[in-house]
């Protein structure tokens, strides 16, 4: 099983420098990279007044509520499942935090506790339905986005709410030349590379390269499922969490544009819609990406009706290049 | 593990874009004109779209065509791509900034952001509740509880009642339709049979009321947000030839409905109320001549005047302006979905119609400045749209343009 795992971002040991550098282009992780690199030099030579440490830190603070709930999707994505929840979830975590949170660090302590719980929650649910009882991702995951954007929507009839300061600067903290988001996307890299060396990091990649194969071979395929979903969920919850630092308010309808810019994160980060392929880091990459698009085009003074444009070319290219490069490695291995 | 390379190689494209922001550098300061953004967060529709011309054609009214260099960003229904986009404009160093704000706090960080760094940040048609930035909308003029007044007087208290709200999570929609409750609560025999949301779109509205229609065709009257002529087009769709008092907002199509003999005939009566785009010209003004002359406008948070037209008061226009107390055009030169109160003849001069549909600046139009004086009054407290921490006043819901009909 650990095989399928490794296409993506352990380069194989292959003996020519062809072989490394089809190994590298065969991880979305590193084409995400490239891609971000290029963007940002260019968008920094088109946009002088942008060279500044605050702007970057700025920009990676607007891109961590998208790349959190991207990294929680990826986590589904990977077992070949599929998750619309995030919307509603996202909305659910955000309207929460604007409206029951409390003052000072316990404040976020427990903000952080209660969107990790709402996660959870919806994250199980989906799970169950989909793990044990069989029930379409699709079909599952869109019921609860319903459910629980319409519950965030009986919180909250409308955009307002207040968010207690401390949160409100927990993404804007600085810690030397650290910043909270660097921070955050430090950690999560770190869990990642802890648990993908665990038997459900494994799994993940086992039951979405094929479901079938891993239940023979002794994996107990429902649960790693259910623990991807639930995993999910929080994510999404943590991606709420940091949605209301940035907009120090709670809008019913905030998780809305989350929905289709999870997985175009996660198709730029190179994780297959397949299952079995891709991870977290390209999945980071890709939503910083994505938000650098919008500034990208901004610094053309290409008008902004052309950003799903750009980044929808920028989904093709990407998965193309990732594609293409897997296909050349699997066909030179055999 | 990517993640490693990534510091020093952001080190060399910071020493890279360095050079050649040096080599580009000479151009920019070649340049005398002031730098100021429109961003807007949606658009696609006939209101948005008209705000927008208005405000370009402005920029090219002499003597801003020489003054003034416009760019405009549209970033989506998204807050965080707003935010972006004022983030990059402040980067570029944009003087000021116009802007319909997608969210009323959510751009707060990035406002107040731009406020520090010397950008005049002005928003229209809705308010924000970071005070270091000026406003003018009408949200708080009492578009709700005036025109469902109104309702209720042509109804005279009773009848059954279709409620057609904007978008739901608005709080523009919410100030709305609490104003209107204020009023339909008052009357018992007022039974409200659907309540639903036309998404302030026409085509949205129509196939809602189709709906409703069916279900309740024996209703009696309509309070409509905008979209208000899809409202009108799905009544008359069901061949019916009782028509019923509706209160809506300014399209072309509906207030011409409201002065067409034979629809008059069958009983359609109606208010023409709501929002303008106009707003948008002459928050531009005011942040133009912020930049220009440094004009003091103590007021942040302003209220916009309510436009009000009773059917009996709708005027067609004969000509390419607002003249002689006309408020409308013909068909055969705007479309249905046109948003009539464009136009504010004492505050906006320079704007025509076809100003209003191209974004061209009207020929021989050259700007005039803003009256002297305080130019709009401070606008009711809206938690949540103009402030945090604070209340609706007692008497947000005061009528202003209607008396009850039962009123002594």
């Amino acid at each position: 099983m650990p095989q399928d795992s490794a296409i993506s971002a352990q380069p194989r040991t292959l003996p020519s420098s062809i072989g490394a550098i089809r190994a590298i282009f065969g991880s979305g992780a590193v084409i995400a990279a490239i891609l971000y690199l290029v963007m940002f030099v260019l968008y920094l030579a088109l946009l002088p007044g942008a060279r500044s440490y605050s702007h970057f830190q700025d920009q990676l603070a607007n891109s961590l509520p998208l790349a959190l709930a991207a990294v929680g999707g990826t986590f589904v994505v990977l077992t070949r499942g599929f998750d619309l929840s995030v919307a509603g979830v996202v909305s659910l975590a955000n309207v929460l935090v604007a409206t029951y949170s409390m003052k000072g660090t316990t404040g976020i302590l427990l903000a952080a506790l209660m969107v990790c719980a709402v996660g959870l929650v919806v994250g199980a649910v989906n799970g169950i339905l989909i793990a044990y009882l069989r029930l379409q991702p699709i079909a599952c995951t869109l019921a609860t986005m319903i459910i629980t954007s319409g519950i965030a929507l009986l919180i909250m009839d409308a955009p307002g709410g207040n968010v207690p300061s401390a949160i409100g600067n927990l993404l804007f903290e600085r810690f030397g030349p650290l910043s909270m988001p660097m921070i955050t996307v430090g950690v999560v890299i770190l869990l990642w590379a802890v648990i993908r060396r665990t038997d459900w990091g494994v799994g993940l990649y086992a039951v979405g390269a094929d479901e079938t194969a891993s239940r023979l071979a002794g994996i107990a395929t429902a649960s790693v499922k259910v623990r991807a979903y639930c995993v999910a969920g929080m994510f999404y919850g943590l991606a709420g969490l940091a949605l209301s630092s940035i907009t120090v308010s709670g809008d019913p309808t905030a998780g809305n544009s989350f929905l289709l810019q999870v997985f175009a994160a996660i198709a730029i980060g190179g994780t297959s819609f397949a299952g079995g392929r891709g991870g977290v880091v390209g999945t980071i990459l890709g939503a910083l990406v994505l938000m650098l698009v919008q500034k990208l085009l901004f610094s053309l003074g290409v008008s902004s009706f052309y950003t799903g444009i750009g980044q929808g070319v920028l989904m093709i290219a990407a998965v193309l290049v990732g594609a293409f490069s897997a296909h050349i490695a699997k066909s030179n291995n055999t | 593990m990517t993640l490693r390379f990534k510091s020093p190689l952001i080190r060399g494209a910071l020493a890279v874009t360095t050079a050649l922001g040096l080599l580009a550098g000479p151009s920019y300061a070649q340049d005398e004109k002031v730098k100021v953004y429109l961003s807007l967060s949606y658009t696609g529709n006939s209101w948005m779209t008209e705000a927008a011309n208005v405000i370009k054609a402005l920029a090219k009214t002499p003597p801003y065509d020489t003054q003034v260099e416009l760019i405009d960003v549209i970033s989506g229904v998204d807050v965080q791509a707003q935010i972006s986009a004022y983030e990059s404009m402040i980067a570029d160093g944009a003087k000021g900034i116009i802007s319909f704000p997608i969210s009323s706090t959510g751009l707060n960080r990035a406002i107040k952001q731009g406020c520090e760094a010397g950008v005049e940040m002005f928003m229209f048609a809705n308010h924000v509740t970071e005070p270091c930035a000026h406003s003018l909308a009408y949200i708080g003029s009492g578009f709700g509880e005036n025109t469902a007044q109104w309702l209720a007087n042509e109804m005279e208290g009773k009848g059954k009642i279709f409620m057609i709200r904007g978008v739901p999570g608005s709080a523009v929609d919410v100030r709305h339709y609490d104003g209107a409750m204020s009023v339909f609560s008052k009357y018992p025999e007022i039974e409200v049979v659907a309540e639903y949301y036309g998404m302030w779109d026409d085509q949205t509205t129509q196939t809602e009321t189709t709906k409703a229609l069916a279900a309740h065709p024996d209703v009696q009257g309509i309070w409509s947000q905008a979209g208000e002529y899809g409202a009108l087009q799905a009544l008359l769709a069901t061949g019916r030839q009782d028509l019923i008092p509706i209160s809506g907002e300014n399209s072309a199509g509906f207030r011409r409905a409201l002065i067409d003999p034979a629809l008059k005939e069958r009983g359609l009566t109606g208010i023409s109320s709501g929002d303008s785009p106009v707003v948008a010209a002459i928050a531009f003004k005011m942040m133009m001549e912020r930049i220009l002359t440094d004009r003091d406008i103590p007021n942040h948070n302003m209220a916009y005047t309510l436009p009000w037209v009773p059917a009996d008061q709708i005027v067609l226009c004969t000509g390419d302006i607002i003249e002689n107390g006309c408020n409308t055009f013909p068909a055969d030169k705007v479309p249905d979905s046109f948003i009539s109160e464009a136009f504010n003849p004492a505050y906006a001069p320079e704007i025509s119609l076809s100003a209003a549909l191209t974004g061209e600046p009207t020929p021989g139009a050259t700007i005039q400045p803003l009256p002297a004086g305080e130019l709009f009054p401070e606008a009711q407290s809206l938690p949540g749209i103009n402030c945090d921490d604070c209340e609706l006043p007692a008497d947000a819901f005061a009528l202003t343009f209607v008396k009850p009909f039962d009123a002594n």
